[in-house]
Formats: structure tokens, sequence, C-alpha cells
């Protein structure tokens, strides 16, 4: 105790307080038996049941039930193999977009105008096709013909020369028996 | 819960002593000290049940605390409009001195009549003490009253002035030789 507090103890120490008059006390009584007394206001969170809940929650248990049945799932990728634990695992970079939908998805969410489209596009593009084929079909058998009246040229050139050859081969010593004299 | 008129008497006559003289010490004021305790018995009667019962006693000490503040508050304001600038003399006596109401009455039962020598002078240093005490400013003087005067603990005066029990203990250290001092150099004026 310091000396502060020795002070007051010292100094208070025959102080009584004011007493309350017993007439306030009448008064207030008769105040109170005047006065009804309010309902005491639950508060906000005495109001809150347990039951009051279970049927939003079996809703919202529906909902979210219909709703991650009715949402496509993404095809489920092979984790990588983790051949060396001291290399961090990152996702693999791709350009690919992460989901990937059939062409029967696709189609059935094109709307008709685009269907009709994307038939004509395809018919199109077969016709297309066809007359490549065509045309090469036609190429082939050009190149067949040209193949063919070649070899038969050159064939026909190779039997002109050895034709010529001989020709040559058998005239040449014509003239060297024809003038036996100029030789000797 | 709501709280019955029995319940209600017996808190009543429990804490009526504890909230009066809280009123009377802060007010100086034994008519306003009445006014303003029945409004806060009555205030707790109207709330019903809305106050915990282990908190009713924390909860009538700090309604009538905060009661007592704005009373003064009004006064002060009411000195203001009405006050005489010359007649003022700053630092000199309490406030209640300052402010010229004759009606008001140190705040405690201490009647010199039949009382020797020594008792009388014993109740003069009492009444210059609780008049130092009633220069503080707030939240000192509630804290220095409620220690002082009414014998509350630190608990109760924290849960009144909604303090922390470490600034409760800081403010009532500074009051304590606040007033201290007061009292010694008013006594060295009157020797």
């Amino acid at each position: 105790m310091n000396d502060d507090e020795k002070f007051f103890e010292e100094k208070m120490r025959d102080y009584q307080a004011p007493r309350c008059p017993e007439e306030l006390v009448d008064r207030i009584m008769a105040r109170v038996d005047a006065e009804p007394q309010a309902e005491p206001q639950p508060k906000w969170w005495t109001l809150f049941r347990l039951r009051h809940a279970l049927v939003p929650a079996a809703a919202l248990a529906v909902v979210l039930f219909v709703l991650l049945r009715l949402s496509p799932q993404p095809p489920s990728t092979p984790l990588p193999e983790i051949e060396n634990p001291q290399v961090s695992i990152a996702p693999p970079e791709t350009t690919s977009t992460p989901c990937e939908l059939d062409l029967q998805e696709i189609l059935r969410r094109l709307g008709a105008k685009d269907r009709a489209q994307l038939a004509y596009d395809d018919t199109t593009l077969c016709e297309a096709a066809e007359d490549v084929r065509m045309a090469l079909n036609l190429m082939g058998k050009a190149m067949h013909s040209t193949e063919r009246v070649l070899r038969n040229e050159t064939r026909r050139r190779v039997a002109d020369t050895v034709r010529m050859g001989l020709e040559a081969s058998s005239v040449s010593p014509a003239p060297a028996a024809a003038n036996p004299g100029n030789g000797g | 819960m709501k709280m019955d008129r029995p319940a209600f008497n017996r808190l009543l006559l429990e804490q009526k002593d504890a909230v009066y003289g809280l009123a009377v010490h802060l007010l100086d004021s034994r008519e306003e000290a009445q006014d303003v305790v029945q409004d806060v018995f009555l205030k707790l009667w109207r709330k019903g049940g809305a106050v915990e019962v282990q908190s009713r006693t924390a909860w009538l000490l700090r309604v009538c605390r905060n009661a007592c503040l704005d009373r003064l508050r009004r006064r002060k304001v009411r000195r203001h409009h009405r006050a005489d600038p010359s007649q003022i003399k700053l630092g000199v006596g309490s406030p209640r001195e300052l402010d010229g109401d004759s009606g008001r009455e140190l705040s405690f039962d201490l009647s010199d009549e039949g009382a020797g020598a020594q008792q009388v002078e014993d109740r003069s240093e009492v009444r210059r003490i609780v008049a130092a005490m009633q220069r503080l400013s707030e939240p000192q003087r509630s804290i220095i009253m409620m220690r002082e005067l009414q014998g509350f603990s630190y608990e109760e005066i924290a849960s009144t002035t909604e303090l922390s029990l470490s600034a409760v203990k800081v403010s009532l250290h500074r009051a304590r030789k606040k007033v201290r001092r007061m009292f010694e150099e008013a006594k060295e004026v009157r020797a």
C-alpha cells in the first residue's frame, strides 16, 4: 500500500456513503406497479430452429444434385507418373481446350440454320473431294498413257538406232570389197 | 427471461444505496440523484428480461453513471449560457463554487451538530477531499469516487466505466495523487 492509499484510508475511515431514502423506494415501486412490463423481445438467433432449415436445405440438395447430373463431366486425365519426386509437378502446357466435345454434342448444340449450313458445306466439300479424286484419276490415266507412249517411242528409237547401226555395219565392208585395189 | 415484481424489488433493495450513492457523488445534488435513480430503475423494469440477470448490477451502475454525466453536461451548457464572465475566478474553489448553485450540497451525511472539535475537523477534511474529487475530470472522478467513497472493487469500476482493469488502476493512481495534492495545497493556504 503506497502513501496515497494510506492517506485515503486514514481520511475516509469514518466516511459513510449516502443512503437511498425509503420514500424513493416506495415511489419507484409505485411507478412499477402502475407500468406494465414490456415483453422481452426475442433475439433473432433464438428464432432460428433447426427444423426451419431442413426444408430449404433439402431443396437445395436436390437442385445441386440435378445440376451436377446435367452438367457434362470433363474427361478424366490420368495423372502423370512421378519418376523423380524431386521434380516439381506442374500442369503441362497445352493449347487445346480443356474440355473436348464430340461431334454429336456439337451438332446438338447448333441451331437449325447452322446445322443446314453445315450440311450444305459438308455436301459441297464431298463434291469437291469427288472432283479432286476424278481429276487425280484422270491424271493417273494420262500419266499411264504418257508413260506408255514414251516407252513405245523409246523402244522405237532404240530399234531404229539398232537397225541403223546394223545397216551401217553391213554397208561399210561393201565399199572395201568393191574397191580392193584401193587397199593394196 | 421476464423479471417479475418480487425479483425487481429484491434488486432495488440490494442496489439502491450503491446507485444512489454514485448519483449523489457525481451530481452533488440529492434531488437530481433521486430523479436519476428512479429513471434508472424504471428503465430496467421497462426493459423486462432484456438485461441478463448476472449483469444487472453492472448495467444499473453504468446507466446511472451515463445519466449523471449527461446531466452534468447539460448543467455545464446552462451555466455557460447564464454565466457572467466577470464573476468567474478561474482556478479557485470547486466547480460547484464556480457555478453559484446555492442548492447544492456536499455529498455525504455529515452533520456538525453534537460533534466534538476533532470530529468537526475530520468531517471538514472529508468535505474538502470530496470537493477535490469533484474537480477531477472524467473518468478519474467517477473512478476515485466509486473506489474511495463507495468501496467498489476494481472489477465493478471497470464494468461501470467500460474501461480495462489496468486503465482503472492507472486512473485511480493518478486521481489519488491529484486529490491529495489539491487537498494539501488547500491546507497550506488555510494555514
